[in-house]
């Protein structure tokens, strides 16, 4: 997803001057070089020092740029928070921070490289808005929206293994309000962001084969969650599941049982989310995933498992 | 300038023109210092015992204030206020300030009242319940573009406002003021790295250089900080050292040419300057005098002055 963020930037950048990206030390087979061969002048490799190339970009935003901080997710979230919090979120400076590999993205890595409580403290920081986009549409929505219109700081977190997602050719075009629906079902649906959107799409095939209705939703806009959107379709379906690749410190899921009880929903929820421990083992994404639980397999199960008590 | 500058420089204006809120927030009243007319340094004097005293009669209004860490860099404040800041975006020059020892914040907002960049009364605000300026910079305050306090910041956001200044085609100057106990801050290392690195010329910095951090002298805490201009140099950087209470020095050292790199200043300079009994006392760090200390210090400073 990170060829597909850098392709929407480069585009907009060509058309507006305040454009301009950081990165610390990107890996010479990532993609955002291309935007130093389109915008030479507006490209700063800063080295590997997250904490000063927030701290710039803020100072460029003050001058009224609008720099993009790119980095691997993990290391533009935990390592300069403190910029974020003071230096974005303080002075309300609309600085766009880029995580690419989000979630358990980098398996083989370890769990240094992994970033799953970073929407959990990104959410905190005052005035952040944070994208979680499922697809290249996704991805294009969040960069111009970022680039053009945001107030203040913005998060878009990246996957870069939503290659395969298979949005129908009929979904709801994404918008900036962040809630967009895939498909329609009937029984129950599914709340997904991000790298999940494609599980829950796999799940809620499954599920429909054998009878179940089970629509599925993309939130591209996770913070501040489109919580109106959330409370319709607890009003609309009596099952809604969510599925984030979080740490349950911050889940979607989660959010949807606030709604739901904020709203005195009688829908029932079902929170899919990591285990928020560390891991322990190596392995591929979807190995690492499958280790807490998620697949498309185990989300059909847990959803199939659930409409069963309901009727039962 | 390059057709690109020359875009962004027009963009640059017209935002100003335009005079939105936010604009305005972004492009701070500096009150350009007046061309070609030389820095009166005897002038400087008197307006920073006046500083001082306005400090101390602020301090009999509320519990605790940093008070030595504003005396230690007020001749630099009131160099960068009276003898470098130049605010002429038609001819190129939008230069900015920012105070990232954000504790000293008393000795900008006793500048920025003199220059009459701080509405009138808005000084004898400070600490107020509901007021607007307290203990730390922040930029809802005019004249203050960044909110710091957490040690370690500035040094960036100066680099990036210099990145800005000379994308948009402008010759600005762009003023930061460290602390040396910034200098124990990885963060401000990992700026000074970048700074030589993406020739940011434009950039001079000042470090207030008061040898003193809030348990005790710096020397204690890192025995092997100094020598920090070679330190500096070794990074890239032009290096000057001037006694940091001679605002004189500070405007001349900066005013050098710094050709394709940033300039450091090092200001040797004394936390608590003025009141004898709190230049280099750690306890002066945050603390308002009572009112005997208070008298003694204001009849300290008349002496100092006079």
């Amino acid at each position: 997803m990170r060829d597909e963020f850098v392709e929407a930037l480069i585009e907009i950048a060509l058309e507006d001057e305040r454009i301009c990206l950081l990165v610390s030390d990107p890996s010479p087979a990532d993609k955002v070089l291309s935007f130093r061969e389109a915008c030479r002048e507006r490209y700063f490799d800063v080295g590997i020092s997250e904490q000063a190339m927030i701290g710039i970009a803020a100072g460029m935003a003050k001058r009224g740029l609008r720099p993009f901080a790119y980095g691997m997710a993990p290391f533009v979230t935990f390592r300069p928070f403190e910029m974020i919090r003071m230096d974005l979120g303080f002075n309300q400076l609309p600085v766009t921070v880029v995580g690419s590999g989000a979630g358990l993205n980098y398996g083989m890595l370890g769990s240094s490289h992994h970033a799953v409580e970073d929407v959990a403290l990104m959410s905190t920081v005052p005035g952040m808005t944070i994208w979680s986009p499922a697809d290249p549409e996704e991805v294009a929505m969040a960069t111009a929206f970022c680039a053009k219109e945001a107030q203040g700081p913005a998060y878009i977190r990246l996957s870069h293994l939503s290659r395969d997602q298979r949005i129908p050719a009929d979904a709801e075009p994404s918008s900036a309000k962040g809630v967009r629906q895939l498909t329609s079902g009937g029984d129950a649906c599914i709340l997904a962001s991000g790298s999940m959107v494609s599980i829950a799409l796999s799940a809620a095939e499954q599920l429909t084969e054998e009878g179940n209705q089970v629509g599925v939703y993309s939130a591209a806009v996770i913070n501040p969650l489109d919580e109106d959107a959330i409370a319709e379709l607890l009003k609309q379906y009596p099952l809604v599941v969510g599925i984030s690749e979080t740490s349950p410190s911050w889940s979607l899921g989660g959010h949807v049982e606030r709604v739901a009880y904020r709203t005195r929903a009688t829908a029932d929820v079902l929170t899919i989310c990591l285990k928020g421990t560390p891991v322990r083992t190596y392995g591929t994404w979807e190995d690492l995933l499958a280790e807490n639980g998620i697949s498309a397999d185990t989300v059909a199960a847990a959803v199939r498992s659930r409409l069963t008590e309901r009727q039962a | 300038m390059s057709s690109r500058q020359y875009r962004i420089r027009c963009d640059y204006i017209s935002l100003a023109a335009r005079a939105g809120p936010h604009w305005a927030n972004n492009r701070n009243d500096r009150r350009s210092v007046t061309q070609n007319s030389p820095f009166d340094v005897a002038e400087s004097r008197r307006r920073c015992l006046r500083y001082r005293k306005r400090i101390l009669e602020i301090s009999q209004k509320v519990p605790a204030l940093h008070i030595a860490p504003a005396f230690s860099c007020i001749e630099i404040v009131d160099a960068v206020y009276f003898g470098l800041l130049r605010d002429e975006p038609a001819s190129n020059h939008h230069d900015s300030f920012i105070l990232s020892k954000g504790h000293g914040v008393m000795a900008q907002y006793a500048v920025l009242a003199e220059r009459g960049i701080l509405p009138q009364g808005l000084l004898e605000s400070y600490g107020e319940p509901g007021g607007r300026l307290g203990g730390h910079a922040h930029h809802h305050v005019p004249g203050i573009d960044f909110s710091v306090g957490s040690l370690g910041h500035g040094l960036a956001l100066a680099c990036g406002v210099a990145i800005a200044e000379r994308l948009a085609g402008m010759e600005s100057r762009v003023y930061a003021l460290i602390s040396d106990g910034e200098l124990q801050e990885g963060s401000t290392w990992e700026a000074l790295m970048i700074a030589p690195s993406l020739g940011l010329s434009s950039l001079v910095v000042f470090a207030d250089m008061n040898a003193l951090q809030s348990v005790g002298p710096t020397r204690n805490t890192r025995p092997f900080l100094e020598p920090v201009g070679e330190k500096f140099s070794s990074h890239g950087w032009m290096v000057s050292e001037v006694n940091g209470h001679d605002a004189g020095a500070i405007v001349a050292a900066a005013g050098k040419d710094t050709s394709d790199r940033p300039r450091l200043v090092i200001c040797r300079t004394v936390k608590g300057k003025g009141v004898p009994f709190m230049e280099n006392e750690p306890i002066w760090h945050y603390r308002s005098p009572n009112r005997e200390e208070f008298e003694f210090a204001m009849d300290a400073i008349g002496e100092v002055g006079s």
